[in-house]
């Protein structure tokens, strides 16, 4: 609160992106007292839970500058797992959600240990290979267990209405944010900053690369699996294909990029991409398959070739920049 | 002897670019090392910066052998340098550099913010140090970098080419920092082209041609020095 105050008298263009939160935030919460219907709260629900999983994706892509192409991995580990545990073992969501997010970082890590000695596209191909390894373990070894493509539907669902499953999703968004801010003002955040511009300096002044990276890594993939978990009590039925497929690790790349670095960009980023993608899922996806898809690719090349700051960086450049510049020259 | 360098030999494929080197470094000396290009004077600096490992022989810091050891070891065992094409880190402004090197003495951001901005007015560089570090002077983000390594209170810091691309007066304030930094305690190593830097600012210099020593001694001994005059000027000067 303290610091919230101190904030508002800062400067004038911080002041004013404390109380653009403020209102937003305050919206947000009081959304489903005038909003009942249940597809606009899952609209919501699902923008959270994937600016939740891009942010949790950008530790590792954006902070720590490693393109991970393979995060399916924890979102389908933190899927099964917690399902398997509440499932038939009776464990509790809550705690089942967070085992599978300690295995999946745990594995997801050991994947990157290896990823981490290739550089550049390779290191992204690597990464990808896994998740479709992990894929197909899933899918034909594992059948018997996971019922491949065609799933199991979960005879327990934790709540019945929406609205629940709205608050923890936005509660779990406020919380990456926290995260995010905490890490970029932290040792950790400067240290992948060194390692993503000049990685030979770095090590120079002292910074073990492999061990910093593997700590975003293992922090992006614990979040990741927490996504999955959510992602598949709130649908009420788990397919392979459907948290294992390339989809779900290009997901969080593409609303980490239109939306842009810092911690507004994946919630910036999910709030466009989102809304847009289910849409275009109802309308589109059954008139030609693979259509959204190929909207999705499209929309990503879009991006990288003309906004590859995304929308924070055009906002940073501006609108913050010469607002700052004008406030400094007044006072 | 705060750092040995004991017989060290370092090939890249085919090119031996470090023959059986040995030289070593008194605690608050600064070291100058000179040859032509190609001497192996940046490849001595990866060595002993832990960039490379040595083919054979042995490296002993303060006692202790720290040959093998990568990189990000070495710094925390007290070995700093510089980079001869600068390597500051572009989108972070010239404080967030230095405190990137602060880290490595403490985990606490306040702290190292402390060091950090200690280290920057000591250095003189309070104008620059909230400018986004690609916007400065070839100048300035050498004085960055040095800051930079300078945060991590190393024993000895390796200089490469610190005054390669600056005008006079540039050379002058970088040769005034160079002794400052004796001063305060750091023990040098430079690697040098620039033979009034290397003269005026080492006490001790060593001539390196083709991964060899070839002549080690004051810089007035060295100056004088027939064989050093022909690795550099060819046989008919000697």
């Amino acid at each position: 609160m303290k610091k919230m105050l101190n904030k508002l008298m800062v400067s004038r263009p911080e002041s004013l992106k404390v109380w653009l939160l403020i209102i937003f935030f305050g919206i947000l919460f009081t959304i489903p007292l005038w909003v009942k219907n249940p597809a606009i709260l899952t609209i919501f629900i699902y923008t959270f839970l994937y600016a939740f999983y891009g942010a949790s994706w950008s530790i590792i892509g954006k902070y720590g500058g490693q393109i991970s192409l393979g995060h399916a991995v924890c979102f389908g580990l933190g899927a099964y797992i917690s399902v398997w545990l509440h499932q038939y073992y009776g464990i509790s969501i809550w705690l089942g959600m967070f085992a599978g997010g300690v295995v999946a970082a745990l594995i997801f890590l050991l994947i990157g240990l290896v990823c981490f000695r290739l550089r550049g596209l390779f290191f992204i191909l690597t990464t990808l290979a896994f998740a479709e390894v992990v894929r197909v373990i899933f899918n034909y070894p594992l059948s018997p267990l996971t019922n491949g493509d065609e799933g199991i539907a979960l005879f327990k669902l934790q709540f019945m209405e929406k609205w629940p499953y709205y608050f923890i999703a936005l509660a779990m968004m406020i919380l990456v944010m926290i995260i995010l801010q905490r890490i970029e003002k932290s040792k950790l955040g400067y240290y992948l900053a060194a390692i993503r511009e000049e990685q030979e300096a770095a090590e120079s002044i002292g910074i073990n690369s492999v061990k910093y990276k593997s700590i975003a890594l293992t922090i992006s993939g614990f979040l990741s699996a927490l996504s999955g978990a959510f992602y598949v009590h709130f649908l009420g039925w788990i397919g392979v294909t459907d948290v294992f497929g390339i989809m779900v690790s290009i997901q969080p790349i593409i609303i980490s990029w239109v939306g842009g670095s810092g911690v507004f960009g994946p919630i910036i980023g999910s709030f466009i991409v989102t809304p847009v993608s289910l849409f275009l899922a109802l309308l589109l996806g059954g008139a030609v398959r693979g259509l959204n898809h190929i909207v999705y690719a499209v929309t990503l090349i879009f991006i990288v070739m003309f906004m590859p700051e995304g929308v924070t960086g055009v906002l940073s450049r501006k609108v913050y920049h010469p607002l700052r510049k004008r406030f400094e020259t007044i006072e | 002897m705060l750092l040995e360098v004991n017989n060290i030999t370092k090939a890249f494929g085919g090119l031996l670019a470090l023959n059986h080197l040995s030289f070593h470094i008194e605690e608050g000396e600064i070291l100058g090392l000179i040859g032509p290009n190609g001497a192996g004077k940046t490849t001595a600096f990866n060595v002993i910066s832990g960039f490379h490992k040595p083919d054979s022989g042995l490296i002993r810091f303060m006692g202790k052998n720290i040959s093998g050891h990568n990189a990000s070891e070495i710094c925390r065992e007290g070995i700093a340098r510089t980079f001869q094409q600068v390597k500051t880190f572009p989108t972070l402004t010239g404080l967030d550099n230095v405190v990137c090197g602060a880290f490595c003495r403490t985990s606490n951001l306040e702290e190292a913010k402390r060091e950090a901005s200690r280290t920057i007015a000591w250095i003189g560089l309070d104008k620059e140090r909230d400018t986004v570090v690609k916007e400065l002077t070839l100048a300035e983000r050498k004085l960055v970098e040095i800051g930079r390594a300078v945060a991590t209170k190393p024993k000895l810091l390796l200089l490469d080419e610190v005054v390669a691309g600056l005008n006079p007066t540039e050379v002058d304030r970088m040769i005034g920092l160079v002794r400052e930094i004796n001063k305060s305690g750091i023990t040098l190593i430079v690697v040098e082209h620039v033979m009034k830097v290397v003269m005026s600012v080492s006490d001790r210099i060593v001539v390196l041609d083709r991964g060899v020593k070839v002549a080690e001694g004051t810089p007035k001994e060295v100056s004088e020095n027939k064989e050093v005059i022909k690795v550099y000027l060819g046989e008919a000067y000697a």
